[in-house]
């Protein structure tokens, strides 16, 4: 609070230092329908048709003071507006294609040089989303797809997801910020070591970046999800940024009560506005309930969201400060449970829990002299998470079984769990975020171009406070793990700080207007090992958009505008936690397994072997981004155009390493099992010395993911006496991931007792092309005199291609059980045991399959009643459908598609 | 000891020309070779006759003339015992002895006593004919149980380490056992591919060869015994009550490792030589019965096979909107022709083919009709026995076995 008060501090002393020219007359032009300002709007001598200045990123100017001048003020999309000088003037500019009173539903093509897709209030309404991840089906290539919740849902922007988890950077480099903090899921260490059941695995989200089932839509004002290059004040991301804008203030009371085939959904908000003291509170509370069956009641997932928001403005004539406060609680819940009744009378149940408080206070400062600060903002957000798994199981086991308990290297005895017992096992995670962000838009005086230099730094925290894995290890779930309990907090804290510049201009000359944002950010991690290739290590991610906008031309007579735009910029995720810090390896093996009838006499020994996964050479994962957009608006009809190419060579991946270990394999083959009176004695009997290869997992930079494609929108304007609007969006999206580092595969046969002793590596394995087109028609009706919308979408999805990337069957090198590497020969394939190297992929694999057209059409209804206060929606997805049989290699594939149905109700009091 | 024999021999013989001399009637001739023919089971193979006897006793002079194994001379059909200078007359004839021989492959022996009596000697009549018909030797081992789907614990979950096959000598001669192999089919009787190359009428496609180990003739099996094989030969009762006493088994499938992740429990009994396993995790049969499976007697050395039996299928598979060529690899053949007996397994709902020729297996049996039926647990499949207690092998598991059968070993 000290900091904040000082910065407030600086800031007015600031304020007031710069004198105020007085031979200076200000003014400020603002959009007529909006009162947002117009930027770049070039200022005239009307008479002498001289230009005289620009407005600046808030729309202001200031010109000489001369009584006799009459003002001409021009601006792309804008009626020039001819009008007398006053001092301190607001200037209205009506807009040449008039948006008032248009509802728009479905995203829209943002107007500014980043490519961005926005979607409004208006659009969810009449989406019906239950989660964000709902909403992602208006981005250009989005499809709506039923709700699956009962598993984490991630974001794919730009891309067809492999699923893999070796291709997770995108989601994972995805940022989410939501009111300005971001969700950083960095520390997020919430899996079940050595899960092999599904009821575990497939809700595992580590690495994975933000589960958006989690965010509740309801209170969203707007979104943005930066598909191309975002400014550089973005950071720690590769793929996109998602910014969620919250409502601020109003005066209604309103509930929501949503259901669909798979959910329920509860929401309650009170808005409260103190027009006189610019204070706003907002609160709101929402529940889902979903279920993966609507039949069964014990596999389901929970989400609540409380949410408090504070706005209060303080309005002098030198600035506006504003300062925003948010609290919210988040808390989601998977459950997952056998029915006792018709099993095992015994626990066997899955719960994750995810509590989140989140805080933010931001303080932003806007003067409004002119002068070179125009703005500055402070951010300060921390965020606290209490997340819970728990797997509770009935273990009954079918044979012997050890829980090896060493947590030294060396010789030891396994502990032979009994044969019936209650495993439980927990991972308990306290991940803690804090973020603090600085920054100030500065703005150099001209008279020829409007331009903001933004600079600011930030600071980011992460931290698990948790207890990790926590299990008995005598009463393990997953027998035999390789890891062992490891608390959390021995995990130094991640660091990241960075720091930015970036300059916007625009330039509007009669020849066009000129746009341009290209900034630098560098970001480096604090408090790593010096072992660390990123110890001390900036990585710099230099970002640019340029724009040019031909000057306004009249095609059909209707004003005609065409920017072409272009950017290119670099993209850095940092690794989460995790990878960096992965859990230590506890490699086993049996020396002696001795079986006596007496299970006193029973003997497993071990060695036990500790290898440390984690890799010092691991880098960031950065994202290099090119593309080009058209947009061209005819009157209010609009088709926007972009090509980009996106390529991530850094990616994150889990790759083994397979090495040589030693043990003893005792022949316990001698011992007198009738004459013992104890364990076995190891001293006593005869061994052989061993050198086994045993792998283990670590991450590396290895997984590529090249991303190309064209989005493309067309909206057209809402016809009249038909009063509707045609938006034809898509995307033609190409995905090519690989991997780039060495695989190694050991064959699990046994030949003649022993499984087979050899790895094979082999080069450039795994990868594949993956390509869709689509195209979405909506013809959205909306009819103001009956307060009714409704919409008829039809989703063609024209292909979808998959084509794995032909590996050879055969490695390039083999690793024997001693540890060296030898080159592949061609007749190591006639080998007894080396043969079993040579894998089983054939050509056909590496074809091309391709699966045909596809269309489905959804139908979306929303209706106002009782003087808006009631507003009754549904929706059907895929009411009607197109998939055609198609024939792939002789066989008839047959395609079947259900639809989903939901319907709600929105009270406003 | 040879010696006094024959001179005793000479004595007595002496004593009854004496005798019949002495009665006075016409000479009885001497005949001066007779020709036993002792003829084996035609189904025999690589007979071997020790220890052979036999005896020619005159029914009327009571005089016996023995002929000893090195008389014994083998042909085509069985031995030729050669009798030299004997009185015409009618005689008891007794040939006994031990006979080794291998029966489909399987190395086997019985002893054996074929009696003919009054068979009349003379010089028109002196080749015999005698056929050793105390056995038939037919049949051989069968598999006569396999329990597969374990038992249930009191909470009702499953328990599989119980698992346990019976092979039988069905036949009335003592077999041995040894590289006799229990072999798991590499295809399931629930998903049909078209494999090629199709092998299916020469060879059987195993993914699991566990042999009996020995030298050839180190477990002699008698007629009408069993050998029960069990994944692990401990004594379950004791951490599961309802499962059953496997310590007294004569082999286990025992998977050495040294991954504690799969260790396996090694019971007093034998373990079988693992050959081949696809897995290096715990072996254990399907508990539901998706994998056929079958007896073979090994007939080349475990190098040889691991070289040259290794079969390498492709096939089509198709799944939702997906369908590609696919190798199926980690196969190894068995020559039909080494295979004593098969059965098929599957689940009436999810079935769809069977994976051994028809010629060991034309049917199919089963251990719960709907797949993951839980009330299969404690049962298994055992063959038919005849009135006389004998295994029925029509080579048609459908109407040779009863399924859902309880398991004969659960003593409940």
């Amino acid at each position: 609070m000290q900091l904040i008060k000082s910065i407030i501090l600086v800031l007015a002393a600031l304020t007031i230092q710069i004198a105020d020219a007085q031979a200076l007359v200000n003014g400020t032009v603002l959009d007529a329908e909006t009162l947002e300002p117009v930027i770049g709007a070039t200022v005239l001598d009307a008479k002498r048709g001289k230009a005289l200045t620009v407005t600046q990123t808030d729309g202001t100017f200031s010109i000489p003071k001369n009584n006799e001048v009459t003002l001409k003020i021009t601006s792309v999309g804008y009626k020039p507006l001819v009008t007398a000088l006053t001092p301190d003037g607001r200037y209205l500019l009506q807009a040449e294609v008039s948006q008032l009173g248009e509802v728009v539903v479905t995203a829209q093509e943002n107007r500014g040089l980043t490519t961005s897709s926005r979607i409004e209030k208006h659009a969810m309404e009449h989406l019906q989303p239950s989660s964000f991840a709902d909403l992602l089906e208006l981005l250009p290539g989005g499809r709506s797809h039923d709700p699956s919740l009962s598993a984490p849902n991630n974001i794919h922007i730009r891309e067809i997801a492999s699923g893999s988890s070796n291709y997770a950077t995108s989601s994972l480099g995805t940022s989410f910020i939501i009111d300005g903090a971001p969700i950083s899921t960095n520390a997020n260490m919430q899996y079940l070591a050595g899960a092999w059941d599904l009821m575990a695995t497939t809700r595992d989200n580590t690495n994975a970046g933000v589960d958006m089932r989690g965010i509740s839509t309801d209170d969203i004002e707007r979104v943005e999800i930066v598909r191309g290059i975002p400014s550089v004040e973005y950071g720690d991301l590769t793929s996109g940024l998602v910014k969620i804008e919250r409502r601020r203030g109003g005066h209604d009371m309103k509930f929501r009560l949503k259901a669909d085939m798979g959910s329920k959904l509860f929401y309650a908000a009170k808005d409260l506005e103190w027009e006189r003291h610019k204070l706003t509170l907002n609160l709101s509370a929402d529940y889902l309930d979903a279920k993966a069956d609507p039949r069964n009641r014990l596999e389901n997932y929970k989400r609540m969201t409380l949410s408090a928001r504070l706005q209060k403005r303080w309005e002098k004539e030198d600035y506006h400060l504003t300062l925003s406060s948010n609290i919210d609680f988040s808390r989601s819940l998977d459950n997952d449970k056998q029915d006792i009744d018709q099993t095992y009378s015994a626990e066997d149940a899955y719960k994750s829990s995810y509590n989140r408080w989140a805080m933010l206070v931001a303080l932003r400062l806007q003067t409004m002299r002119h002068m070179w600060l125009k703005s500055a903002e402070l951010t300060v957000s921390t965020s606290l998470e209490k997340d819970l798994i728990e797997r509770t199981r009935l273990m009954q086991l079918s044979r012997m079984t050890v829980a090896p308990l060493s947590k030294e290297e060396g010789e030891n005895d396994a502990y032979i769990l009994p044969f019936k017992y209650i495993g439980h096992h927990e991972v308990d995670g306290n991940p803690m975020n804090a973020f603090i962000k600085l920054n100030a838009r500065l703005q150099i005086p001209s008279n020829i171009v409007s331009n903001t230099l933004l600079v600011g730094t930030d600071w980011n925290l992460d931290k698990n406070l948790g207890r990790g894995q926590v299990f008995d290890p005598l009463t393990p779930v997953y027998t035999g793990i390789s890891s062992r309990q490891r608390s959390l907090k021995e995990i130094p804290a991640n660091h990241r700080l960075s720091a930015y510049a970036e300059e916007s201009l625009k330039w509007p000359t009669v020849i066009g207007t000129l746009e341009m944002t290209a900034g630098i950010r560098a970001t480096t991690l604090l408090n790593l090992e010096r072992s660390y290739v990123m110890h001390g290590k900036f990585y710099w991610d230099p970002r640019a958009n340029i724009g040019y906008t031909l000057p306004r031309l009249t095609v059909f007579g209707k004003p005609t505008f065409i920017r072409i735009a272009a950017g290119i910029g670099q993209h850095t995720k940092m690794p989460t936690m995790e990878q960096l810090f992965p859990d230590l390896m506890y490699i086993d093996f049996i020396q002696l397994n001795y079986y006596h009838d007496n299970p006193d006499y029973r003997r497993i020994n071990l060695m036990t072997y500790i290898v440390n996964p984690r890799n010092t050479a691991l880098e960031p994962a950065r994202n290099l981004k090119k593309e080009v957009t058209i947009d061209i608006n005819i009157g209010a009809n609009r088709l926007a155009v972009t090509a980009f190419k996106e390529k991530m060579t850094s990616g994150f991946r889990t790759q083994s390493y397979y090495q040589t270990f030693q043990y003893k394999q005792y022949d316990p083959s001698g011992i007198d099992a009738a004459s013992l009176t104890a364990q076995p004695n190891l001293a006593d009997l005869p061994y052989t010395v061993i050198n086994e290869l045993a792998g283990y997992g670590n991450y590396t930079n290895g997984s590529m993911t090249l991303k190309e494609g064209i989005e493309y929108t067309l909206e057209t304007k809402r016809f009249p006496v038909v009063l509707t609007r045609l938006t034809i969006n898509g995307a033609y999206f190409r995905t090519t991931y690989n991997n780039s580092i060495v695989d190694s595969y050991r064959p699990s046969q046994v030949i003649d007792n022993r499984q087979i002793q050899y790895v094979g590596l082999y080069a450039n394995d795994d990868g594949s092309v993956r390509e869709s087109f689509n195209t979405n028609f909506t013809l959205d009706t909306d009819v103001p005199r009956l307060k009714l919308g409704f919409s008829i979408s039809a989703q063609c999805l024209w292909f979808t291609t998959s084509q794995r990337k032909e590996v050879s069957n055969y490695p390039v090198q083999y690793i024997a059980p001693d540890g060296s590497i030898h080159d592949w020969q061609e007749s190591d394939a006639d080998d007894l045991y080396l043969r079993w190297l040579v894998r089983d992929y054939t050509s056909s694999q590496f074809e091309k399959d391709r699966v045909p057209f596809a269309m489905n059409v959804n139908m979306k209804v929303t209706k106002k009643l009782f003087d808006d206060r009631l507003h009754i929606a549904m929706f059907c997805n895929k009411l009607w459908d197109y998939t055609p049989d198609y024939d792939s290699r002789g066989t008839t594939i047959r395609r079947h598609v259900t639809p989903y149905f939901g319907l709600e109700m929105n009270i406003k009091l | 000891m040879k010696k006094s024999i024959l001179n005793s021999i000479i004595m007595m013989l002496a004593a009854i020309l004496c005798l019949s001399s002495c009665s006075g009637d016409d000479p009885i001739p001497v005949i001066p070779t007779t020709v036993v023919n002792l003829e084996v089971p035609a189904n025999l193979q690589n007979v071997v006759l020790t220890s052979a006897k036999a005896t020619l006793t005159n029914v009327e002079t009571k005089q016996v003339t023995t002929i000893e194994a090195s008389q014994f001379i083998k042909d085509e059909n069985g031995y030729k015992i050669m009798c030299n200078n004997i009185q015409a007359g009618n005689y008891n004839v007794i040939v006994n002895g031990h006979l080794e021989f291998t029966l489909n492959g399987v190395a086997g022996q019985k002893d054996f006593e074929v009696k003919s009596d009054n068979v009349a000697i003379s010089e028109t009549s002196h080749d015999l004919k005698m056929t050793v018909s105390t056995f038939t030797a037919q049949g051989g081992f069968v598999i006569s149980e396999i329990f597969f789907t374990g038992t249930s614990t009191s909470e009702g979950k499953s328990y599989s380490g119980d698992q346990y096959i019976i092979i039988t000598n069905n036949s009335d001669v003592t077999l041995y056992a040894d590289s006799i192999a229990v072999l798991e089919s590499a295809f399931l009787t629930t998903i049909k591919e078209d494999y090629t190359p199709d092998i299916m009428s020469t060879h059987f496609s195993v993914q699991a060869c566990y042999m009996i180990p020995g030298n050839g003739k180190s477990v002699p099996v008698e007629p009408g015994q069993s050998l029960t094989l069990a994944v692990n030969a401990i004594n379950h009762t004791t951490e599961q009550p309802n499962s059953i006493d496997l310590s007294k088994a004569d082999f286990e499938f025992y998977d050495e490792t040294s991954n504690p992740n799969f260790t396996d429990p090694d019971g007093s009994a034998p373990n079988l030589d693992k050959w081949y396993c696809y897995t290096a995790t715990i072996y254990q049969f399907h508990s539901r019965g998706y994998n056929s499976m079958a007896i073979a007697k090994m007939q080349t050395s475990k190098e040889d096979w691991l070289e040259n039996y290794v079969y390498d299928a492709t096939y089509l598979f198709v799944f939702g909107d997906f369908s590609k060529e696919m190798t199926k690899s980690g196969i190894y053949k068995v020559p039909n022709s080494w295979i004593l007996d098969g059965v098929n397994l599957s689940v009436e709902s999810v079935r769809e083919w069977n994976v051994l020729d028809a010629s060991i297996d034309a049917g199919w049996t089963y251990c719960g009709k709907v797949d993951r039926d839980d009330t299969r647990f404690d049962k298994s499949v055992i063959r038919k026995q005849d009135a006389n207690g004998k295994y029925i092998d029509t080579n048609n598991s459908t109407n040779d076995f009863i399924p859902e059968a309880p398991a004969s070993l659960l003593n409940r």
